[in-house]
């Protein structure tokens, strides 16, 4: 397969591109649980970062002592000698491509499970919890998290990080064709991840986990169960987030505690739901798009003024998470609602509701049309009264 | 730190997630005082901590809170913007010192051996040959908390900050300004952080990424001694604070002498979790933190 590269005035516009629809969607993953937890169920989870790295990190280091065991590597500087070893694991995995695929599905399973597993725990403390106390809470802990792998050398062998097993090194010698190939993988957990999304917003559970956002107590007096509802919601939300985490670590074939910042997993996830607008899929979708093209202009122009060795009196590097903020706080004051606000979820097609409401104004018409027949000269008052006076009362 | 996390949680009800980064704000201010005027000891820098840590804090309240508050945004907005504030001061702090400052510096200092990328501890100065810092520590924060007590209760405006935290609108019907006093609220709380930036910056090395490892700290200390309560964020900051490094240290030494020196001297990197242990524990137990609790109440229960 061939992929043309244009380079345009020194922006390699293939790789630009390629690069932009990778991190959309791995975004697009990660904001649309932001969504799920955030936008349908009210839970806001400001330690996603905890959870995308929990996955990523994880299963990376458990695919590196894997193809170690499987390879028959004992060493005891298993870590230290990973150069070496990484060589080994990539003839093996060039020679094999049913071990690509194996790794690839351990490496997603046990990131789902393990960010299950973290929701899981971090569900105990968080979902007792008020909105203010759980985002302090989760905060705390994905910092720990980081601070943690950051330390304990065995998961990630500290901040030098690991090469872990490449799962897409079947590809040979060909960049771009690996990237193209990685696109498409996202692009199948993206899909899947929207329709779960699509569909938990428009069933009853949908419906259950905006009655608990909007008024938790009548929630709970019509019987539903809150606390049992926001943990599922955290597990679930976790779990995927888990494999975001291993998507991002897979993309890298490198792990490290790093590459997993505030502001890369936890920040930008809820920027772009923001943009977009809670509780609507598509919106995040939009929002993905949006962020991702900002960004992405923002380091082309850096890139761009990099090849013209123009010197500009500020870093670019720092001034795009700043540039985000900026945005994100005009949105707030703006258009909190975001892009594309929350609807009114439909159950049945738009079509046949049209059809039901057709009849109904039909019958109602026809109704009406007997009652000003019956009552000619009798223009019925209250009733423009009473809809005169509601909206002010309301406001 | 704690203490202006208190009073910023009270004011506006939003746990502010870009308090450290006011503590940043105090470590490079009071830093750059000590540097470029020369002072004899870094500890005449804080005051410029303070004073900077309090206007970057009052900004960021003009700027951004105050109007979503009034947009009537909810909760958990204010919590992302809080954290996107966060994100803009400490890339900001970036941005300013990593290259252009340290080269300013360079100009005009010489190599004196600052490096601003990472700020190494300032020179502290001795008494009776313990470092100055372990006396006047604990004596700034005994002075906070005594002039916090004064400035509450004896003075007509802290009166009139009691009002407002308590009921925001009855006291505006008394004629109380309360913009002004949430103002002076935010103002203090970032000076104290400041103040809190420019000790820290004696007591340890810092990075401009200071904030982010700081503020599970902070949270731990307020949610432990209590969000409703100034003065249970005074005892709940000493607590955390002392807790991690003796706890810390505690069990570096029994590690060491129980399992091995290695594993012992491995502990050390994991201090962050004991804040957030005490959190999860205190969250769990008392909700409340220590001062939310009506001790009194149990007192009475526990003797009939």
């Amino acid at each position: 397969m061939l992929i043309p590269i244009l380079i345009f005035d020194g922006i390699n516009i293939t790789s630009t591109l390629i690069d932009f629809g990778t991190f959309t969607l791995i975004y697009l993953i990660i904001a649309l649980t932001v969504n799920l937890e955030f936008g349908y169920a009210g839970v806001p989870n400001f330690g996603k970062v905890l959870f995308v790295a929990g996955g990523g990190l994880m299963a990376g280091s458990l695919s590196f002592y894997l193809m170690a065991y499987i390879l028959n590597i004992h060493s005891t500087v298993l870590l230290a000698d990973q150069f070496l070893f990484h060589g080994q694991m990539s003839t093996a995995l060039a020679n094999d491509p049913l071990l690509n695929f194996g790794i690839f599905l351990f490496m997603v399973v046990s990131g789902g499970l393990i960010g299950a597993l973290f929701g899981f725990l971090a569900s105990y403390p968080a979902i007792r919890l008020r909105e203010d106390y759980l985002g302090m809470l989760l905060l705390a802990a994905g910092e720990f998290f980081l601070i943690f792998t950051q330390s304990y050398t065995p998961i990630t062998d500290g901040t030098d990080g690991i090469n872990i097993p490449d799962v897409l090194f079947f590809t040979g010698n060909q960049p771009e064709l690996r990237e193209v190939w990685l696109l498409g993988i996202l692009a199948v957990f993206a899909l899947g991840t929207f329709l779960y999304c699509e569909r938990v917003a428009r069933s009853p559970l949908g419906r259950t986990l905006r009655a608990m956002r909007d008024n938790e107590a009548a929630a709970e007096a019509l019987g539903k169960n809150n606390t049992t509802l926001r943990r599922n919601v955290l597990i679930v939300g976790s779990a995927i987030s888990g494999i975001a985490g291993v998507l991002v670590v897979i993309q890298a074939a490198y792990i490290s505690p790093t590459t997993f910042t505030r502001i890369f997993y936890t920040f930008y996830p809820f920027v772009i739901v923001i943009l977009g607008g809670a509780a609507n899929n598509y919106g995040v979708l939009l929002g993905a798009i949006s962020f991702e093209g900002i960004y992405d202009i923002i380091t082309n122009v850096q890139v761009y003024v990099g090849a013209h060795n123009i010197v500009l009196p500020i870093d670019l590097n720092a001034v795009t998470p700043i540039a985000i903020g900026v945005l994100v706080i005009v949105f707030l004051y703006w258009r909190p609602k975001g892009l594309l606000s929350e609807r009114a979820t439909l159950t049945l097609k738009k079509y046949d509701l049209a059809k039901i409401l057709q009849l109904v104004r039909n019958k109602e018409g026809a109704a009406s049309q007997k009652q000003l027949q019956n009552q000619t000269e009798k223009p019925s008052v209250e009733d423009s009264e009473g809809s005169d006076h509601a909206p002010s009362k309301a406001d | 730190m704690c203490v202006g996390l208190t009073v910023t949680y009270l004011t506006t009800k939003v746990p502010n997630f870009a308090h450290a980064d006011f503590v940043t704000t105090g470590i490079y201010a009071s830093a750059s005082a000590y540097i470029l005027w020369g002072l004899n000891s870094p500890f005449l820098g804080t005051p410029v901590g303070f004073i900077f840590g309090g206007i970057t804090a009052v900004v960021m309240y003009l700027v951004v809170l105050r109007p979503l508050i009034r947009r009537g945004a909810s909760l958990v907005m204010l919590m992302v913007a809080t954290l996107a504030v966060d994100v803009i001061i400490s890339q900001g702090v970036d941005l300013l010192f990593v290259e252009k400052i340290q080269s300013f510096y360079g100009r005009i200092l010489g190599d004196k051996g600052y490096n601003f990328y990472t700020l190494y501890q300032l020179p502290d100065f001795t008494i009776y040959g313990e470092p100055a810092l372990l006396f006047i520590g604990p004596a700034v924060l005994a002075g906070v908390g005594l002039s916090m007590y004064l400035l509450l209760n004896k003075t007509k405006f802290g009166i009139a900050m009691r009002a407002a935290i308590e009921n925001a609108n009855l006291a505006k019907t008394l004629g109380i300004n309360v913009e002004r006093v949430y103002l002076v609220s935010w103002f203090i709380a970032g000076g104290l952080a400041g103040l809190a930036g420019g000790l820290f910056a004696i007591a340890y090395t810092t990075q401009q990424n200071e904030a982010s490892i700081l503020i599970v700290s902070i949270f731990a200390g307020s949610v432990f001694g209590g969000l409703g309560s100034i003065y249970g964020a005074i005892i709940g900051g000493a607590i955390i604070g002392l807790g991690q490094v003796y706890i810390t240290g505690s069990l570096v030494l029994f590690v060491s002498k129980y399992v091995s020196i290695s594993a012992g001297s491995q502990i050390n990197n994991f201090q962050g979790g004991i804040p957030l242990a005490i959190m999860i524990v205190t969250l769990l137990i008392l909700p409340r933190g220590l001062t939310g609790m009506n001790w009194g109440e149990l007192f009475r229960r526990n003797r009939s």
